[in-house]
């Protein structure tokens, strides 16, 4: 487990400060760079498409004990001020012959891309890498763009589902700027795609999860651009909208004080129903934290897994991004540290990553 | 760190034993117990005020004290959360006439949990205890107990919010039956309240001091409720058993203003289906034992009678 902030000259930088970092941490945390475009440009790429991608051994880390694969690609188009890079995950790395003849995106088994879009100036960073996964944040004027790439902490055994890589953006789009308001430019604790269902193939999300049946899915609670249309399919608790229709209980009927009810305003600057405020305690007040959980309507009504390291944290009672949640209910105190979702800064728009 | 099962007779029969298990191994304090006056008062250190129970010949009523005065009625001991002495118009199990085909007494540390099987397959919940808090609030005791409305209009439909307890909801109107929680120093607390219960309004105590509002996330409503209609992982089988966390909830105030105070210990919400009444579950070196909200039923089955469909309480069997 490990972590690391700075500052990077620009979105190219930070590819390699990304890089050093993961690939530089603790001998037991064991990622390595099978692919890097940076300093040997190999098949077509040129310097504004350059490819890293790399190779993790969870074997260290609990179920799965196994590999695993993602990459990062650059993309620009400084016309409209878009500088980013491009995240897909994969099941397995292969060279090519001659080397690098096997493209980024025909990797083995590679999720749809996902975007983080980023700045090509200063911009402040913080990356957290453990045996399983990494991920990312990255202040870009006054939002905050978000990466996550690695296993979720499955509820099932190895055997049971063997390959639950994560792939998670800002954005599934590679025209949206970091500055972007747009409500459909949102992840992590909401993550926004379009509402394409059938095929899933087709759909948009910023993020993917790579199911037991070897198929990837997008991971949304909603989708659209001027207004959003909640989606329940597949989507990460507790903001995940809920209706008798996605979620019965045998013939239950709507719930009234499930998250997305009480504590969500469907625009910026909305009241919600409810703030959910911060319960007074000694010497500091109780901020809760809720584990980002992905669970599933279909095929089957279940619960996926947890996003390792990942919680909704409210916002109510001042709380806001770069701030620090110390629980110290264990010994040493265990530090969290909450960001925005993007652009966004009411209440219920934040996320905390545990601060490993 | 005990569990016990049996038959009962009728409501006293059922709080004599009772009395006779708290009062045992758990270490609970029996500062009154009259069979003749159908009441009793516990208490156990550790726990933040006492549980005053009456009975009739078909209903078990139970509310927080602040101290024990005498074998008095509720209202006389100091600091009843109610205002009158009703049994039915308080928090309370209804229809329990007896005789009880089956009870279940689970019980660690600070809390007892009981399960009254009131005719063959239909059950009630009802217990009290010290939760799990969150922050420095005084309090922390809770109490709750099942009412279950037997109106055509609603029997069969567990969802409606005239039903009252067992750990969940705060939309019902009603402000006395439901569950309750003693709190106190709370923002949104006016002064001299001394207790929160899960209604949509407030009410008062005996005192005339306010009883706020606060919420069990439980198995009808709130962050569990998509769990609750969680099946069986396609993975593997597994099905969740998910804690209930508490809030207050203080609805005067625009928007409402929402505080997770804490969890009750060792219960569980879960979804029944494929699972039967009082089935054993072991997660690790755990035993869970699930039961119905009131009785086991399906998907639109409107048979004027008794049902939960699939929403269910686990208890954890601690016996060592």
């Amino acid at each position: 487990m490990a972590k690391q902030t700075g500052t990077a000259d620009n979105y190219l930088d930070l590819m390699t400060a990304f890089r050093d970092f993961i690939t530089g941490v603790s001998p037991t945390i064991s990622w390595i760079t099978v692919r890097d475009t940076s300093t040997s440009p190999v098949g077509a790429n040129s310097p504004n498409t350059t490819e890293m991608i790399f190779q993790g051994d969870a074997s260290n880390g609990g179920s799965p004990a196994r590999n695993l694969y993602f990459g990062i690609r650059s993309y620009e188009t400084p016309a409209s001020s878009i500088f980013g890079w491009e995240l897909r995950g994969f099941t397995g790395f292969d060279p090519g012959s001659p080397l690098g003849s096997i493209t980024f995106e025909n990797q083995p088994d590679p999720s749809p891309p996902v975007y983080i879009p980023l700045q090509n100036t200063t911009m402040t960073y913080w990356f957290w890498a453990n045996e399983r996964r990494v991920m990312m944040v990255v202040k870009t004027g006054t939002s905050y763009q978000w990466m996550h790439a690695g296993f979720l902490d499955t509820f099932a055994t190895e055997n049971e589902y063997p390959y639950p890589l994560m792939v998670m953006g800002s954005t599934p789009s590679n025209t949206v700027p970091f500055s972007s308001n747009s409500l459909d430019f949102s992840t992590i604790i909401d993550p926004i795609g379009n509402g394409t269902e059938t095929p899933i193939s087709g759909a948009t999300s910023p993020m993917w999860l790579r199911f037991a049946d070897g198929q990837w899915y997008p991971i949304k609670n909603g989708s659209g651009t001027t207004t959003i249309t909640e989606k329940r399919q597949r989507g990460v608790w507790p903001l995940v909208g809920y209706s008798a229709a996605d979620w019965p209980t045998d013939g239950g009927t709507a719930a009234v004080r499930e998250f997305r009810q009480r504590f969500y305003g469907t625009q910026a600057g909305a009241t919600p129903s409810a703030f959910l405020a911060q319960t007074p305690g000694s010497p500091d007040d109780i901020t809760p934290l809720y584990p980002l959980t992905i669970i599933f309507s279909e095929p089957s009504r279940q619960m996926i897994g947890e996003i390792s390291g990942a919680f909704w944290v409210s916002a109510s009672g001042g709380v806001t991004a770069e701030d620090e949640i110390f629980d110290k209910g264990v010994s040493p105190a265990q530090r969290y540290l909450v960001f925005q979702n993007i652009h966004r800064t009411d209440p219920w728009e934040f996320g905390a990553v545990k601060d490993e | 760190m005990s569990y016990q099962t049996g038959t009962a007779t009728d409501p006293e029969d059922l709080m004599t034993q009772l009395n006779t298990f708290l009062t045992g191994t758990p270490g609970w304090t029996a500062n009154l117990f009259s069979a003749a006056n159908n009441r009793a008062v516990w208490s156990k250190a550790g726990v933040s005020a006492l549980l005053a129970a009456q009975w009739d010949s078909s209903a078990i009523g139970m509310g927080m004290i602040q101290a024990f005065v005498g074998d008095v009625t509720p209202t006389n001991q100091t600091g009843y959360e109610f205002t009158n002495d009703s049994i039915t118009a308080n928090r309370h199990i209804n229809q329990a006439a007896g005789p009880y085909p089956s009870y279940h007494f689970f019980e660690d540390d600070d809390y007892i949990h009981v399960v009254v099987e009131i005719s063959t397959g239909i059950y009630r919940h009802f217990g009290f205890g010290q939760s799990i808090k969150l922050g420095d609030w005084v309090g922390g005791m809770y109490s709750y107990g099942q009412y279950w409305d037997q109106s055509v209009a609603n029997i069969d439909n567990p969802l409606t919010t005239i039903h009252n307890g067992a750990l969940s909801g705060a939309n019902s109107t009603n402000a006395t039956r439901t569950d309750g929680v003693h709190a106190q120093g709370l923002p949104d607390q006016v002064g001299s309240t001394k207790y929160l219960r899960a209604s949509s309004n407030q009410s008062t105590d005996d005192d005339a001091a306010v009883v706020g509002q606060f919420f069990p996330a439980g198995w009808s409503d709130g962050q569990n409720i998509h769990f609750m209609s969680a099946q069986d992982s396609q993975l593997n089988g597994f099905k969740p058993l998910i804690p209930i966390p508490f809030y207050q909830w203080y609805t005067p105030s625009a928007p409402d203003n929402a505080r997770l105070m804490g969890y009750y210990p060792d219960v569980r919400t879960v979804n029944l289906e494929g699972l039967n009444p009082a089935q054993e579950i072991t997660v690790g070196s755990d035993t869970w034992v699930v039961f119905p909200i009131t009785r086991k039923g399906n998907n639109g089955l409107s048979f004027d009678q008794e049902q939960s469909y699939n929403f269910g309480l686990a208890y954890k069997k601690v016996t060592t």
